[in-house]
């Protein structure tokens, strides 16, 4: 399936502009995300999203086979939004060539932005609308089955950048004189706040002043250099660290009320949802920090494993797992750099 | 009429409600205006004075049955109430200030009542304070189901939205009512979030009842039976669209999860 997406600044005129999808790597099916609240606040109107096939689909053996028409299936988006209060379906257009056996589908979605509130989740579904038997494994199906569905996009009311730096606001902060602040540490962390905060003792910049040298002749960096960025890393690690730790312990304090209020609770679906919104993002964005889940579909079933696992499995997490996840699978990447950045010499 | 107003800032913990019971004058509270207009509603102290006559009427209804009568005209009410803001600010319905302000200030009688047992406990320091999981109803989480599901108001607001867009009518407000852990279940989950599904899912619940133990089998109580159908629910949701189904078609489905229950 092809996805595009287009915002308006009219409320009803033709004239629409292309923007770009972004999407998240790490979860094993394709999950895009757009950020409407940028776009309000540039006076856009709407959000329109389209969807079409430009190959085959997938289903066309099924439909050969099955004897099935185009009026048997029906091809749309499922929208959920727990915000909004909405689970509902629209309906898009699905034809099928039977002599050139060839199925494909087309739809226009368009939201008017002013009826979007919190986060709108999106999967375009192709459903079976009769009941038959499918052709390729003989169980009788039922009307209302999914029968295929394509990347997940997500509508976010949230101005998140694809930086984790920008996720933060930072303040230099006197550790030894603000005893409310970590002990025996130089950086602490509140990532309940909107924008999440990260304070950094003013030591770092007289660290990062002495240590600031420049390559030598030879591009070589000198010690001081080396020295520096190390430093730097152990506290972007650090900070990574304890975001996730954060959000794995809010996580199992969910659990633990919801068991409280009901001994026999064991559906973890909804834990998701009762995450701040930070800790929703942190999970949404970075899932590979949790540990190896190439299995996992959705934002939403990486915290309901993590809500299921057992308190061996966490431990194993905090203490192994997400340091060597942060290490290896981030340890190139933008992530730390950005946040070496904040501590670095531009935070000056 | 009343103007409709926000907390200026929105509580997050138990211990901030309770300070707020205790001492409602340090509530700061914002006027919603929109394009320099305030909205407003219907007077919301007389309401609360209605609904509170409901459940404090004499007569042979119990307690539990009069606090559900005043549930159910507080819930026609306050979704007829709030047409001008669905209409001006729908936003505001998934603030947690706006929910918070309804439950702690204009509707703080029939919450204390409702949820805490009166306000003795506010009063006279040797009585035990409610319990942290019904002071949570005071707190709107707007992407949470189950705290939506709990909220002193916006739960009662859910039901009669859920009536309302189902069929444009306040009548099904008494059956979501009838056994307050079946609207609870099925609110609280997202399968709750279609009218029609939901709807769908109370009536069916509600067909559940407990099972006597027997000489070979344990005793089931309603509550485990629900449990389980919305179990089963959740996993069928899995793999099958009820959104896209008439009526007829999803009482089918749900009449042979029932059977298996």
């Amino acid at each position: 399936m092809e996805l595009s997406a287009f915002v308006s600044n009219s409320s009803d005129g033709p004239e629409w502009e292309s923007v770009e999808l972004n999407r998240s790597e790490g979860y094993y099916e394709e999950l895009y995300r757009y950020q409407y609240k940028a776009a309000l606040q540039e006076g856009k109107k709407r959000f329109r999203l389209a969807i079409s096939s430009i190959e085959a689909i997938g289903i066309e053996d099924y439909m050969r086979v099955g004897g099935l028409n185009a009026s048997d299936l029906r091809f749309g988006i499922l929208i959920v939004s727990t915000s909004s209060r909405v689970r509902k379906f629209e309906k898009g257009a699905i034809q099928y060539d039977a002599k050139e056996n060839r199925a494909s589908i087309n739809g226009e979605f368009i939201f008017d932005f002013e009826d979007l509130s919190g986060n709108f989740e999106i999967e375009p579904v192709i459903i079976l609308m009769t009941e038959t038997t499918c052709p390729l494994t003989n169980v009788k199906v039922r009307p209302g089955t999914v029968i295929a569905s394509g990347a997940s996009i997500i509508l976010e009311n949230a101005l998140k950048h694809d930086n984790l730096k920008d996720w933060f606001k930072f303040e230099w902060v006197n550790f030894d004189a603000s005893p409310e602040f970590r002990a025996n540490s130089r950086n602490d962390l509140d990532f309940e706040l909107d924008p999440p905060v990260i304070y950094l003792d003013e030591d770092i910049a007289n660290f990062h002043h002495i240590m600031n040298k420049s390559d030598n002749e030879r591009g070589k960096q000198p010690k001081a250099v080396v020295a520096r960025r190390a430093h730097d890393r152990s506290i972007a690690m650090d900070v990574l660290m304890r975001c996730a730790a954060t959000v794995v312990e809010h996580i199992r304090e969910q659990v633990a009320k919801r068991i409280s209020e009901d001994p026999e609770f064991d559906e973890y679906d909804d834990i998701f949802d009762s995450l701040r919104q930070n800790e929703r993002d942190f999970i949404t964005y970075y899932p590979d920090i949790f540990a190896d889940r190439s299995g996992v579909i959705k934002p939403r079933e990486l915290c309901s494993d993590l809500a299921k696992a057992s308190q061996p499995v966490i431990f194993q997490m905090l203490t192994k797992t997400m340091p060597r996840n942060i290490n290896c699978k981030l340890g190139a990447s933008e992530v730390v750099k950005d946040i070496q950045e904040l501590a670095g010499y531009e935070n000056d | 009429m009343t103007d409709v107003c926000l907390l200026k800032r929105d509580p997050k913990a138990v211990s901030e409600i309770l300070g707020y019971l205790r001492e409602p004058s340090k509530v700061a509270i914002e006027v919603l205006e929109v394009d320099g207009s305030r909205v407003s509603m219907p007077d919301l102290s007389n309401l609360q004075e209605k609904v509170l006559n409901e459940i404090r009427k004499s007569g042979a209804a119990s307690e539990e049955e009069k606090k559900v009568a005043g549930d159910e005209l507080l819930a026609r009410e306050i979704h007829a109430g709030l047409s001008e803001v669905r209409r001006l600010a729908p936003w505001i319905l998934n603030d947690g200030k706006f929910w918070s302000w309804l439950a702690l200030l204009e509707f703080r009688d029939y919450a204390l009542i409702r949820w805490c047992d009166g306000d003795e406990w506010l009063k006279d320091s040797s009585t035990p304070e409610p319990k942290d999981s019904k002071l949570d109803r005071f707190i709107m989480r707007p992407e949470s189901v189950h705290s939506q599901s709990r909220h002193v108001i916006r739960r009662l607001y859910i039901y009669a939205e859920c009536s309302f867009g189902f069929d444009g009518t306040y009548n099904h407000i008494p059956i979501m009512l009838q056994d307050l852990d079946v609207p609870g279940s099925v609110f609280e989950r997202r399968l709750g979030l279609s009218p029609t599904l939901a709807l769908m899912l109370i009536r069916s619940a509600l067909k559940l009842s407990a099972s006597p133990k027997t000489s070979s089998k344990k005793a089931v109580s309603a509550r485990q039976k629900r449990r389980k159908f919305m179990r089963e629910v959740n996993l069928l949701l899995s793999t099958v669209a009820l959104e896209t189904l008439d009526e007829r078609e999803i009482n089918s489905y749900l009449d042979q999860i029932l059977v298996n229950i």
